[in-house]
């Protein structure tokens, strides 16, 4: 099982580089406005080679610039030597065919995982549903949209060998077909994203002011959303930059439950959520984790 | 120019009769899927009651030249549903569906492999926000695309220049989801049931309220522990299109969709009027949008802005019922517009937080 640590924030890739870890992501699966300028890219680029690691941007849902400007990036990336990319929109999907230097990794919006909901636990226990029902729900909260066959086959022979998924331990077992239909899966821990917005909460409650001068505070800062209602619901849920989670705390059980099934790779993020900052509290989690 | 449909939920016969004489273009709906639970899209309440009520609709409207368009429901497939999703969409078609919605690529799939001719649309659950996205989607086989709703008009004007043969669908009235659709898991029935929850309290929090993106959230700092304040921090009220709705036309996108088929028919009912109006006006005949038009534009749309658009969440232990909120109170006083740039005047229904330092 490889470890891999994904960042937002440049200022972190030393940290992270000096952490035992296997590999190192680079970019945003959340907000293209936080994807690096083509300079940096290329300087996060070369030190991630420089440290004998392999490199893998990571990309969010894309408008009609964000497109352009990694349509310009992905060319970029081709001439430096070829990376893997991480793609959250089929607009990138698409673009990827056209560069067959790069190695397209299907990111988790692009993948439907019902179990993100943080009423998922509720609701399969709800009593007002018939036992029919509950069977129906506890399957429906326990596969994602690549657990059809054709669909599987479909990412397979467009190229796709890689795919992110969340630590949601009802899927575990739907884990199975997937690494059977030959795909190298890995697993995002610890915050499962329940919803994501173009209109950045963050950024609207901290009063920015437009998206381009945006001072990018989700690199800093995280916040717990309350209420009675979640309250009733057995929950909480956290807001970090334009996206909601609820947590998911992993285990080294779970990890190795991942492994036994195929996982071939557990991801943690370095941001205000996770609370990782630094080499050793990297290796300090992943320790943890028994891996 | 070319005038774009007018697309107007329906979940009755009664309903479709009367959209079709508002004005509707085309109709689009869901059919609740037999035995499966409906907690990813909308409420049972929401769909078309049954395929036999749907072959009433689908008789109707094409008797009077307007296509039945009808949606998936469930948001994707998988193999442990397949054999129920292909019998829904058989039962779809044998109603007399003229198109349908899918929303993930496994559905296109499995259309695709039953052999049915049927034109597909891409959902907002698709997710496409740029001309790259909407290539993927075109070359998988369908002939139209709903944007994913929080795009800009020079956005939409792009794919629409690129679209290359599919037609572009946007959303154009009603809708407050503040997240993007496919991303978002927060939809679904609530269930309650943790053992210290106080009913009372919860009960007065959801007055008027049923999306989780309109709750009222204490927002806390994550790392002090702060509360900072008290608002519905993902502000899924609804956004207003109608004065952007020329602009919108003329960048020749195809179909304006009435966004939520939950609302009650006379919503629906005075939004397809209001796009049949503007429209005809901006686009019916073969004059440009000059100033004279404009003039009668501007008279439209004062006559429009006493319309409904929301109800109020009132503060809980204000004792205060929701009231019905026009649209020149929520849209043009807050700005809430479709299309526009996405730092619009936030909380507006709970009045403003204090002031969040930044970091």
């Amino acid at each position: 099982m490889k470890t891999i640590i994904q960042i937002d924030n440049l200022r972190l890739l030393d940290e992270a580089l000096s952490s035992r870890c296997d590999g190192v992501r680079v970019g945003s699966e959340f907000c293209e406005h936080l994807l690096p300028s083509d300079a940096a890219l290329e300087r996060a680029y070369a030190a991630v080679r420089d440290a004998g690691k392999p490199f893998t941007y990571v990309t969010p849902r894309l408008s009609v610039e964000g497109m352009q400007r990694l349509g310009a990036q992905l060319a970029l990336l081709e001439t430096w030597g070829g990376a893997t990319v991480v793609a959250n929109d089929y607009g990138a999907l698409n673009a990827l065919k056209r560069h067959p230097g790069l190695t397209p990794h299907l990111g988790r919006h692009l993948v439907r995982l019902p179990d993100r909901s943080p009423w998922a636990e509720g609701l399969v226990h709800d009593k007002e549903l018939t036992p029919k029902q509950q069977r129906w729900l506890t399957n429906l909260y326990g596969v994602t949209s690549l657990n059809y066959a054709p669909t599987l086959a479909f990412y397979r022979d467009s190229g796709v060998r890689r795919v992110d998924l969340d630590w949601a331990p009802r899927i575990f077992q739907a884990l199975d077909a997937l690494a059977e239909g030959g795909l190298s899966l890995a697993v995002l821990l610890q915050f499962v994203p329940s919803t994501m917005t173009r209109k950045c909460h963050t950024a609207r409650f901290l009063g920015e002011e437009s998206h381009a001068r945006c001072s990018r505070p989700c690199q800093q800062r995280a916040f717990i959303l309350k209420s009675e209602i979640l309250k009733a619901a057995g929950l909480r849920l956290y807001l970090l930059g334009n996206a909601a989670y609820r947590q998911e705390p992993a285990t080294a059980e779970g990890v190795a439950e991942l492994a036994a099934r195929g996982v071939s790779e557990v991801v943690a993020a370095m941001d205000a959520l996770t609370r990782l900052k630094s080499a050793a509290q990297v290796d300090a989690f992943f320790g943890a984790l028994g891996v | 120019m070319n005038k774009p449909s007018i697309l107007t939920p329906v979940k009755t016969y009664d309903g479709t009769v009367q959209v079709i004489e508002a004005g509707a273009d085309e109709l689009y709906c869901a059919v609740t899927v037999p035995n499966a639970v409906h907690v990813l899209n909308r409420p049972e309440e929401c769909c078309v009651p049954s395929y036999g009520e749907l072959s009433r609709i689908t008789a109707y409207a094409r008797a009077h030249g307007v296509p039945t368009i009808a949606t998936l429901e469930l948001p994707f497939v998988a193999d442990f549903m397949a054999e129920q999703m292909e019998e829904h969409v058989r039962s779809l078609v044998d109603a007399g569906v003229d198109a349908l919605i899918v929303g993930d690529v496994g559905q296109i799939l499995m259309v695709r492999r039953m052999g049915l001719d049927i034109p597909l649309h891409a959902s907002t659950f698709l997710g496409a926000m740029n001309p790259e996205a909407v290539a993927f989607l075109r070359d998988l086989g369908v002939v139209r695309v709903v944007l994913e709703r929080h795009v800009t008009i020079p956005e939409i004007a792009d794919m629409v220049a690129h679209a290359d043969g599919v037609e572009i669908e946007v959303f154009a009235f009603g809708g407050g989801c503040s997240n993007i659709n496919s991303n978002c898991y927060l939809t679904g029935k609530l269930v309650l049931y943790a053992d210290d929850a106080d009913a009372a309290k919860v009960q007065e929090e959801m007055r008027g309220v049923w999306k989780p993106c309109r709750f009222p959230y204490e927002v806390y700092d994550y790392d002090s522990g702060r509360r900072l304040a008290r608002v519905p921090i993902m502000d899924g009220y609804a956004f207003c299109p109608l004065c952007d709705l020329p602009d919108l036309i003329m960048t020749g996108v195809d179909g304006l969709k009435i966004v939520d088929r939950c609302r009650p028919l006379a919503h629906q009912l005075a939004a397809t009027r209001i796009l049949r109006e503007i429209t005809d006006l901006v686009a019916g005949d073969d004059q440009p949008f000059d100033a004279r038009k404009r003039a009668q534009f501007e008279r439209l749309l004062e006559g429009y802005k006493d319309v409904v658009l929301e109800m109020t969440h009132p503060v809980p232990g204000s004792g205060a019922a929701p009231a019905p909120i026009r649209l020149r109170e929520l849209a043009c006083k807050d700005k809430r517009c479709y299309f526009s740039p996405f730092m619009h005047r936030p909380y507006a229904l709970q009045g403003t937080p204090e002031k969040v330092a930044k970091p």
